[in-house]
Protein backbone atom coordinates (compact mmCIF):
# COMPACT_ATOMS: atom_id res chain seq x y z
CA UNK A 1 0.00 0.00 0.00
CA UNK A 2 2.55 2.49 1.24
CA UNK A 3 4.40 1.64 -2.47
CA UNK A 4 1.66 2.44 -4.42
CA UNK A 5 0.83 5.33 -2.60
CA UNK A 6 4.58 6.37 -3.30
CA UNK A 7 4.58 5.46 -7.07
CA UNK A 8 0.86 8.22 -6.76
CA UNK A 9 2.98 10.94 -5.21
CA UNK A 10 4.80 12.07 -8.57
CA UNK A 11 1.81 12.02 -10.74
CA UNK A 12 -0.44 13.84 -8.31
CA UNK A 13 2.46 16.46 -8.50
CA UNK A 14 2.26 16.99 -11.85
CA UNK A 15 -1.14 17.25 -12.12
CA UNK A 16 -1.41 19.18 -9.15
CA UNK A 17 1.25 21.62 -11.10
CA UNK A 18 -0.70 21.24 -14.33
CA UNK A 19 -3.88 22.41 -12.29
CA UNK A 20 -2.39 25.54 -10.82
CA UNK A 21 -0.55 26.28 -14.34
CA UNK A 22 -4.30 26.83 -15.46
CA UNK A 23 -6.17 28.69 -12.74
CA UNK A 24 -5.63 31.88 -11.42
CA UNK A 25 -1.99 31.15 -9.94
CA UNK A 26 -0.76 30.55 -13.38
CA UNK A 27 -2.92 33.89 -14.89
CA UNK A 28 -0.58 35.67 -13.17
CA UNK A 29 2.04 37.85 -14.45
CA UNK A 30 4.99 40.02 -14.96
CA UNK A 31 4.86 42.86 -17.77
CA UNK A 32 2.37 40.46 -19.63
CA UNK A 33 4.48 36.97 -19.34
CA UNK A 34 3.32 34.30 -17.57
CA UNK A 35 5.38 31.57 -15.19
CA UNK A 36 5.78 28.41 -16.58
CA UNK A 37 5.56 26.08 -13.76
CA UNK A 38 5.47 22.75 -15.54
CA UNK A 39 8.59 23.91 -16.93
CA UNK A 40 9.86 24.28 -13.06
CA UNK A 41 8.46 20.87 -12.44
CA UNK A 42 10.27 19.19 -15.15
CA UNK A 43 13.96 21.23 -14.47
CA UNK A 44 13.07 20.24 -10.94
CA UNK A 45 12.88 16.42 -11.73
CA UNK A 46 15.62 16.46 -13.97
CA UNK A 47 17.74 18.50 -11.36
CA UNK A 48 16.73 15.88 -8.54
CA UNK A 49 16.14 12.71 -10.27
CA UNK A 50 18.53 12.77 -13.53
CA UNK A 51 18.79 12.25 -17.24
CA UNK A 52 16.27 9.57 -17.52
CA UNK A 53 13.84 11.20 -14.93
CA UNK A 54 14.35 14.21 -16.36
CA UNK A 55 13.62 12.92 -20.20
CA UNK A 56 10.18 10.90 -19.04
CA UNK A 57 9.33 14.02 -16.99
CA UNK A 58 9.60 16.44 -19.88
CA UNK A 59 7.84 13.89 -22.41
CA UNK A 60 4.68 13.66 -20.39
CA UNK A 61 4.57 17.79 -18.92
CA UNK A 62 5.21 18.57 -22.58
CA UNK A 63 2.24 16.71 -24.21
CA UNK A 64 -0.04 18.03 -21.09
CA UNK A 65 1.42 21.07 -21.75
CA UNK A 66 0.61 20.97 -25.89
CA UNK A 67 -2.87 19.70 -24.61
CA UNK A 68 -3.60 22.98 -23.33
CA UNK A 69 -2.24 25.20 -25.98
CA UNK A 70 -2.70 25.46 -29.67
CA UNK A 71 1.05 24.74 -30.43
CA UNK A 72 1.80 21.73 -32.53
CA UNK A 73 0.83 18.40 -30.67
CA UNK A 74 4.75 17.45 -29.42
CA UNK A 75 6.51 20.60 -29.85
CA UNK A 76 6.71 21.40 -25.98
CA UNK A 77 7.05 17.31 -25.41
CA UNK A 78 10.03 17.77 -27.82
CA UNK A 79 11.99 20.60 -26.19
CA UNK A 80 11.22 19.64 -22.70
CA UNK A 81 12.09 16.11 -23.05
CA UNK A 82 15.17 17.48 -24.39
CA UNK A 83 15.81 19.73 -21.40
CA UNK A 84 14.97 17.45 -19.20
CA UNK A 85 17.90 14.68 -20.50
CA UNK A 86 19.88 18.54 -20.49
CA UNK A 87 19.40 19.67 -17.17
CA UNK A 88 19.57 16.06 -15.89
CA UNK A 89 23.21 16.06 -16.62
CA UNK A 90 23.99 17.45 -13.81
CA UNK A 91 23.88 14.29 -12.19
CA UNK A 92 27.43 13.67 -13.13
CA UNK A 93 28.05 16.64 -10.54
CA UNK A 94 27.46 14.24 -7.77
CA UNK A 95 25.00 14.57 -4.61
CA UNK A 96 26.74 17.84 -3.07
CA UNK A 97 25.77 20.17 -5.51
CA UNK A 98 25.06 23.51 -3.69
CA UNK A 99 21.01 24.56 -3.76
CA UNK A 100 22.38 27.57 -5.53
CA UNK A 101 23.54 25.41 -8.13
CA UNK A 102 20.32 24.04 -8.97
CA UNK A 103 18.26 27.00 -8.65
CA UNK A 104 20.56 28.37 -11.60
CA UNK A 105 20.54 25.21 -13.66
CA UNK A 106 16.96 25.35 -13.42
CA UNK A 107 16.61 29.15 -13.98
CA UNK A 108 19.00 28.68 -17.23
CA UNK A 109 17.44 25.93 -18.41
CA UNK A 110 13.60 27.02 -18.17
CA UNK A 111 15.32 30.37 -20.38
CA UNK A 112 16.61 28.18 -22.99
CA UNK A 113 13.65 25.44 -23.22
CA UNK A 114 11.57 28.87 -23.67
CA UNK A 115 13.78 30.30 -26.76
CA UNK A 116 13.71 26.46 -28.12
CA UNK A 117 9.65 26.26 -27.86
CA UNK A 118 9.51 29.77 -29.80
CA UNK A 119 12.79 29.08 -31.88
CA UNK A 120 10.49 25.31 -32.89
CA UNK A 121 7.34 27.92 -33.68
CA UNK A 122 9.71 29.84 -35.73
CA UNK A 123 10.17 27.24 -38.01
CA UNK A 124 6.74 26.06 -38.30
CA UNK A 125 5.46 29.83 -39.21
CA UNK A 126 4.00 30.13 -36.17
CA UNK A 127 5.93 32.74 -33.98
CA UNK A 128 8.25 35.73 -34.56
CA UNK A 129 10.95 35.43 -32.01
CA UNK A 130 12.41 38.66 -33.39
CA UNK A 131 9.11 40.58 -31.42
CA UNK A 132 9.50 43.24 -29.20
CA UNK A 133 9.29 41.17 -26.06
CA UNK A 134 10.81 37.94 -26.15
CA UNK A 135 14.04 38.38 -24.40
CA UNK A 136 12.21 40.29 -21.43
CA UNK A 137 9.96 36.76 -21.84
CA UNK A 138 13.03 34.80 -21.33
CA UNK A 139 14.67 36.38 -18.75
CA UNK A 140 10.77 36.74 -16.35
CA UNK A 141 10.48 32.85 -17.15
CA UNK A 142 13.55 31.90 -16.16
CA UNK A 143 13.91 34.22 -13.52
CA UNK A 144 10.66 33.30 -12.26
CA UNK A 145 11.73 29.60 -11.87
CA UNK A 146 15.36 30.59 -10.37
CA UNK A 147 13.44 31.85 -7.69
CA UNK A 148 10.50 29.14 -7.55
CA UNK A 149 13.24 26.33 -7.90
CA UNK A 150 13.38 25.45 -3.95
CA UNK A 151 10.30 24.95 -2.91
CA UNK A 152 9.87 23.00 -6.08
CA UNK A 153 13.00 20.75 -6.00
CA UNK A 154 11.33 20.12 -2.08
CA UNK A 155 8.34 18.78 -3.89
CA UNK A 156 9.62 16.60 -5.92
CA UNK A 157 12.28 15.20 -3.59
CA UNK A 158 9.20 14.55 -2.07
CA UNK A 159 7.52 12.85 -4.80
CA UNK A 160 10.42 10.76 -5.21
CA UNK A 161 11.17 9.65 -2.11
CA UNK A 162 11.13 5.68 -2.01
CA UNK A 163 11.84 5.92 -5.96
CA UNK A 164 14.30 4.07 -7.87
CA UNK A 165 14.41 7.34 -9.92
CA UNK A 166 15.68 9.10 -6.93
CA UNK A 167 18.84 10.16 -8.16
CA UNK A 168 22.05 8.35 -7.32
CA UNK A 169 25.38 9.96 -7.90
CA UNK A 170 27.04 8.72 -10.92
CA UNK A 171 30.56 8.68 -10.66
CA UNK A 172 32.62 10.52 -13.63
CA UNK A 173 33.51 8.55 -15.93
CA UNK B 1 29.89 1.59 -27.83
CA UNK B 2 27.97 0.81 -24.24
CA UNK B 3 28.19 3.63 -23.28
CA UNK B 4 26.54 5.67 -26.34
CA UNK B 5 23.27 3.03 -25.46
CA UNK B 6 23.22 3.56 -21.83
CA UNK B 7 19.48 3.69 -20.65
CA UNK B 8 19.13 7.42 -20.59
CA UNK B 9 20.55 8.17 -23.64
CA UNK B 10 17.79 5.57 -25.20
CA UNK B 11 14.73 7.02 -23.35
CA UNK B 12 15.44 10.66 -24.62
CA UNK B 13 15.97 9.39 -27.85
CA UNK B 14 12.61 7.75 -27.66
CA UNK B 15 10.82 10.21 -26.25
CA UNK B 16 12.24 12.75 -28.92
CA UNK B 17 11.60 10.53 -31.83
CA UNK B 18 8.05 9.97 -30.16
CA UNK B 19 7.34 13.93 -29.82
CA UNK B 20 9.06 14.16 -33.87
CA UNK B 21 6.25 11.87 -34.64
CA UNK B 22 3.51 13.78 -32.88
CA UNK B 23 5.09 16.82 -35.00
CA UNK B 24 5.34 15.60 -38.11
CA UNK B 25 1.43 14.05 -37.99
CA UNK B 26 0.12 16.90 -36.53
CA UNK B 27 1.89 19.37 -39.18
CA UNK B 28 1.46 17.11 -41.87
CA UNK B 29 -2.12 15.71 -41.08
CA UNK B 30 -3.38 18.86 -42.01
CA UNK B 31 -7.30 18.20 -41.11
CA UNK B 32 -7.31 14.55 -42.02
CA UNK B 33 -5.42 13.61 -38.93
CA UNK B 34 -6.79 15.64 -35.45
CA UNK B 35 -5.31 15.59 -32.00
CA UNK B 36 -8.33 17.79 -31.33
CA UNK B 37 -10.25 14.57 -29.10
CA UNK B 38 -7.07 13.61 -27.43
CA UNK B 39 -6.46 17.26 -25.97
CA UNK B 40 -10.33 17.89 -25.36
CA UNK B 41 -10.17 14.74 -23.33
CA UNK B 42 -7.07 16.04 -21.35
CA UNK B 43 -8.95 19.62 -20.79
CA UNK B 44 -12.20 17.80 -20.11
CA UNK B 45 -10.46 15.92 -17.08
CA UNK B 46 -8.51 18.77 -15.81
CA UNK B 47 -11.70 21.16 -15.93
CA UNK B 48 -13.85 20.15 -12.81
CA UNK B 49 -10.38 20.11 -11.02
CA UNK B 50 -9.22 23.32 -12.08
CA UNK B 51 -13.11 25.38 -11.95
CA UNK B 52 -13.07 24.36 -8.02
CA UNK B 53 -9.19 25.49 -7.60
CA UNK B 54 -10.06 28.74 -9.09
CA UNK B 55 -12.81 29.27 -7.03
CA UNK B 56 -11.17 28.54 -3.69
CA UNK B 57 -7.78 30.78 -4.81
CA UNK B 58 -9.23 33.43 -6.44
CA UNK B 59 -10.19 35.53 -3.03
CA UNK B 60 -6.25 34.52 -1.83
CA UNK B 61 -5.03 35.90 -5.42
CA UNK B 62 -7.14 39.04 -5.30
CA UNK B 63 -5.43 39.58 -2.31
CA UNK B 64 -1.85 39.03 -3.36
CA UNK B 65 -2.83 41.06 -6.68
CA UNK B 66 -3.49 43.82 -4.15
CA UNK B 67 -0.80 43.77 -2.18
CA UNK B 68 1.75 43.49 -4.58
CA UNK B 69 0.62 46.45 -6.85
CA UNK B 70 -0.58 48.35 -4.52
CA UNK B 71 0.98 52.34 -5.62
CA UNK B 72 -0.87 51.11 -9.18
CA UNK B 73 -4.21 50.22 -7.69
CA UNK B 74 -3.57 53.71 -5.27
CA UNK B 75 -3.48 55.82 -8.56
CA UNK B 76 -6.21 53.74 -9.91
CA UNK B 77 -8.20 54.38 -6.83
CA UNK B 78 -7.64 58.27 -6.62
CA UNK B 79 -8.68 58.26 -10.81
CA UNK B 80 -12.26 56.46 -9.98
CA UNK B 81 -12.73 58.38 -7.29
CA UNK B 82 -12.47 61.71 -9.91
CA UNK B 83 -14.26 59.88 -12.32
CA UNK B 84 -17.03 58.75 -10.00
CA UNK B 85 -17.61 62.51 -8.28
CA UNK B 86 -17.51 63.94 -11.69
CA UNK B 87 -20.54 61.00 -12.63
CA UNK B 88 -22.14 61.32 -9.46
CA UNK B 89 -24.97 64.23 -11.20
CA UNK B 90 -26.24 61.62 -13.63
CA UNK B 91 -25.11 57.95 -12.81
CA UNK B 92 -27.32 55.43 -11.39
CA UNK B 93 -25.78 52.29 -10.46
CA UNK B 94 -26.20 49.11 -12.21
CA UNK B 95 -25.43 45.79 -10.61
CA UNK B 96 -23.14 42.72 -11.86
CA UNK B 97 -26.22 40.92 -13.42
CA UNK B 98 -27.42 43.80 -15.36
CA UNK B 99 -23.78 44.32 -16.97
CA UNK B 100 -23.71 41.02 -17.37
CA UNK B 101 -27.24 41.69 -19.35
CA UNK B 102 -26.29 44.19 -21.25
CA UNK B 103 -23.09 42.76 -22.30
CA UNK B 104 -25.54 39.92 -23.75
CA UNK B 105 -28.13 42.08 -24.87
CA UNK B 106 -25.25 44.11 -27.01
CA UNK B 107 -24.43 41.08 -28.96
CA UNK B 108 -28.18 41.17 -30.20
CA UNK B 109 -27.48 44.56 -31.97
CA UNK B 110 -24.20 43.86 -33.75
CA UNK B 111 -24.83 45.70 -36.95
CA UNK B 112 -21.75 44.38 -38.52
CA UNK B 113 -22.97 41.20 -37.97
CA UNK B 114 -25.94 41.41 -40.11
CA UNK B 115 -27.89 38.39 -41.21
CA UNK B 116 -25.04 35.46 -40.63
CA UNK B 117 -25.65 32.72 -38.65
CA UNK B 118 -24.19 32.56 -35.36
CA UNK B 119 -23.58 31.06 -31.74
CA UNK B 120 -23.56 33.40 -28.67
CA UNK B 121 -20.60 31.88 -26.29
CA UNK B 122 -19.42 32.47 -23.10
CA UNK B 123 -15.37 33.14 -22.15
CA UNK B 124 -14.15 30.41 -19.80
CA UNK B 125 -10.37 30.77 -19.78
CA UNK B 126 -7.08 32.94 -20.72
CA UNK B 127 -4.86 30.88 -22.14
CA UNK B 128 -1.82 31.78 -19.69
CA UNK B 129 0.58 31.03 -22.39
CA UNK B 130 3.42 33.19 -23.79
CA UNK B 131 3.68 31.60 -27.15
CA UNK B 132 0.32 32.34 -28.03
CA UNK B 133 -2.08 34.23 -27.09
CA UNK B 134 -5.85 32.85 -27.03
CA UNK B 135 -8.97 31.83 -24.99
CA UNK B 136 -11.55 29.31 -24.40
CA UNK B 137 -15.00 29.31 -24.80
CA UNK B 138 -17.91 27.31 -23.73
CA UNK B 139 -19.62 26.43 -27.26
CA UNK B 140 -18.29 24.16 -29.54
CA UNK B 141 -18.26 21.73 -32.51
CA UNK B 142 -22.32 20.38 -31.39
CA UNK B 143 -22.99 23.75 -31.69
CA UNK B 144 -21.91 24.30 -35.47
CA UNK B 145 -18.54 26.25 -34.93
CA UNK B 146 -15.82 25.04 -37.16
CA UNK B 147 -11.97 26.08 -37.08
CA UNK B 148 -11.68 29.67 -38.83
CA UNK B 149 -14.81 30.70 -37.75
CA UNK B 150 -14.80 34.83 -36.77
CA UNK B 151 -15.26 35.97 -33.05
CA UNK B 152 -16.77 39.15 -32.39
CA UNK B 153 -17.04 40.53 -29.47
CA UNK B 154 -19.76 43.51 -28.64
CA UNK B 155 -17.26 46.21 -29.77
CA UNK B 156 -16.32 44.46 -33.13
CA UNK B 157 -13.44 41.45 -34.08
CA UNK B 158 -12.32 39.41 -31.31
CA UNK B 159 -10.42 36.82 -32.69
CA UNK B 160 -10.73 33.44 -35.30
CA UNK B 161 -10.99 30.01 -33.72
CA UNK B 162 -8.46 27.62 -34.31
CA UNK B 163 -9.10 24.66 -32.26
CA UNK B 164 -12.20 22.92 -31.68
CA UNK B 165 -13.71 20.32 -29.38
CA UNK B 166 -17.20 18.85 -28.66
CA UNK B 167 -18.54 22.01 -26.01
CA UNK B 168 -14.98 24.19 -26.57
CA UNK B 169 -13.54 25.54 -29.05
CA UNK B 170 -9.92 28.02 -28.85
CA UNK B 171 -10.21 31.35 -30.00
CA UNK B 172 -6.52 33.06 -31.41
CA UNK B 173 -6.49 36.87 -30.47
CA UNK B 174 -5.70 39.77 -32.32
CA UNK B 175 -2.77 40.74 -30.50
CA UNK B 176 -1.00 37.31 -31.44
CA UNK B 177 1.86 37.79 -33.26
CA UNK B 178 0.56 35.14 -35.39
CA UNK B 179 -2.93 37.01 -36.21
CA UNK B 180 -3.31 39.16 -39.17
CA UNK B 181 -6.29 40.26 -40.61
CA UNK B 182 -7.39 42.59 -43.84
CA UNK B 183 -8.51 45.82 -43.36
CA UNK B 184 -9.93 48.75 -45.26
CA UNK B 185 -9.10 52.41 -44.51
CA UNK B 186 -12.28 54.42 -44.47
CA UNK B 187 -10.22 57.99 -45.74
CA UNK B 188 -9.22 56.35 -49.07
CA UNK B 189 -11.12 53.23 -48.93
CA UNK B 190 -7.52 51.36 -49.51
CA UNK B 191 -6.61 48.00 -47.34
CA UNK B 192 -3.79 47.01 -45.79
CA UNK B 193 -2.91 44.52 -43.18
CA UNK B 194 -3.08 44.40 -39.28
CA UNK B 195 -0.57 42.07 -37.59
CA UNK B 196 -0.75 41.38 -33.33
CA UNK B 197 2.45 42.24 -31.83
CA UNK B 198 2.44 39.85 -28.82
CA UNK B 199 1.15 40.53 -25.32
CA UNK B 200 0.47 44.12 -24.15
CA UNK B 201 1.69 45.70 -27.39
CA UNK B 202 -0.75 47.39 -29.99
CA UNK B 203 -0.99 45.76 -33.53
CA UNK B 204 0.68 47.22 -36.30
CA UNK B 205 -0.40 48.41 -39.71
CA UNK B 206 1.63 46.89 -42.71
CA UNK B 207 1.55 47.35 -46.71
CA UNK B 208 -0.18 50.93 -45.81
CA UNK B 209 -0.63 52.89 -49.36
CA UNK B 210 2.15 55.92 -49.38
CA UNK B 211 0.33 59.10 -48.62
CA UNK B 212 -2.74 57.84 -46.65
CA UNK B 213 -3.54 60.54 -44.05
CA UNK B 214 -4.83 58.80 -40.35
CA UNK B 215 -6.74 60.44 -37.87
CA UNK B 216 -6.29 59.59 -34.27
CA UNK B 217 -9.19 56.68 -33.27
CA UNK B 218 -10.22 56.13 -36.94
CA UNK B 219 -11.54 52.94 -37.06
CA UNK B 220 -10.36 50.08 -39.34
CA UNK B 221 -12.91 47.63 -40.53
CA UNK B 222 -12.06 44.23 -42.10
CA UNK B 223 -12.02 44.93 -45.82
CA UNK B 224 -13.78 41.26 -46.85
CA UNK B 225 -11.37 41.08 -50.17
CA UNK B 226 -11.90 37.79 -52.11
CA UNK B 227 -9.64 35.17 -50.21
CA UNK B 228 -10.10 37.10 -46.96
CA UNK B 229 -10.80 34.77 -43.91
CA UNK B 230 -13.06 37.43 -42.55
CA UNK B 231 -16.57 39.25 -43.54
CA UNK B 232 -16.34 42.55 -44.54
CA UNK B 233 -17.41 45.81 -42.44
CA UNK B 234 -16.52 44.33 -39.03
CA UNK B 235 -14.58 47.03 -36.69
CA UNK B 236 -11.08 45.55 -36.11
CA UNK B 237 -9.28 48.55 -34.01
CA UNK B 238 -8.55 52.32 -33.71
CA UNK B 239 -5.14 54.07 -34.96
CA UNK B 240 -3.67 55.21 -31.72
CA UNK B 241 -0.10 56.52 -33.48
CA UNK B 242 1.05 57.08 -36.90
CA UNK B 243 4.23 58.68 -38.40
CA UNK B 244 6.39 58.61 -40.97
CA UNK B 245 9.82 57.26 -39.02
CA UNK B 246 12.81 59.26 -40.79
CA UNK B 247 14.65 58.02 -43.62
CA UNK B 248 11.54 55.13 -44.04
CA UNK B 249 9.15 55.64 -46.63
CA UNK B 250 6.63 52.86 -45.01
CA UNK B 251 4.43 54.59 -42.19
CA UNK B 252 4.31 53.34 -39.16
CA UNK B 253 0.80 52.99 -37.64
CA UNK B 254 -0.03 51.41 -34.23
CA UNK B 255 -4.03 49.56 -33.77
CA UNK B 256 -5.65 49.04 -30.75
CA UNK B 257 -8.37 46.50 -30.96
CA UNK B 258 -11.76 47.79 -30.63
CA UNK B 259 -12.27 45.00 -28.28
CA UNK B 260 -11.15 45.31 -24.66
CA UNK B 261 -9.68 41.80 -23.98
CA UNK B 262 -9.76 42.53 -19.67
CA UNK B 263 -13.91 42.96 -19.76
CA UNK B 264 -14.50 40.08 -22.50
CA UNK B 265 -17.21 38.18 -21.44
CA UNK B 266 -19.62 36.54 -24.06
CA UNK B 267 -18.77 36.56 -27.57
CA UNK B 268 -20.61 35.72 -30.77
CA UNK B 269 -19.04 32.86 -33.43
CA UNK B 270 -20.15 33.49 -36.90
CA UNK B 271 -20.62 30.36 -38.93
CA UNK B 272 -19.07 32.01 -41.88
CA UNK B 273 -17.56 30.11 -44.64
CA UNK B 274 -14.90 32.25 -46.81
CA UNK B 275 -16.30 33.33 -50.02
CA UNK B 276 -19.49 31.86 -49.01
Amino acid sequence: MGRVLNALRLPLLVLSVLVVQHTTVGSLSIDNVHPDLLLLFVCAVAVVGGREAGAVAGFISGILADSFLVTPFGMSSLVYSFIGYLLGESERLGSKRSTWLDMLLIGIGSAIAQILVTAGLFVMGLSDPLRAKFLIEFLIVGGVNFVLAPVMILLVRFSMVGSDRHMTSVPRR
Amino acid sequence: MGRLFERPRITVLLTMLVSLTLLTLNFRGGGTLSFVSVKGDVRQVVSPLRNSLNSAIDPVANFFTGAFEYSSIKKKNSQLEKEIQSLKGDASSYGALKNELSSVLSLDHLSFVGTLPNVDAQVINFTPSNVQLSFEINKGSAAGIKLGDPVVGGAGLAGRVVEVAANSATVLMLTDPSFSVGVRISSNGTAALAQGQGPGLQMKLLYVTPGTTFTKNQVLTTSGLQGEIFPAGIPVGKVTNASIPPGSLEENVDVQPVVNYASLQYVKVLLWTPGG
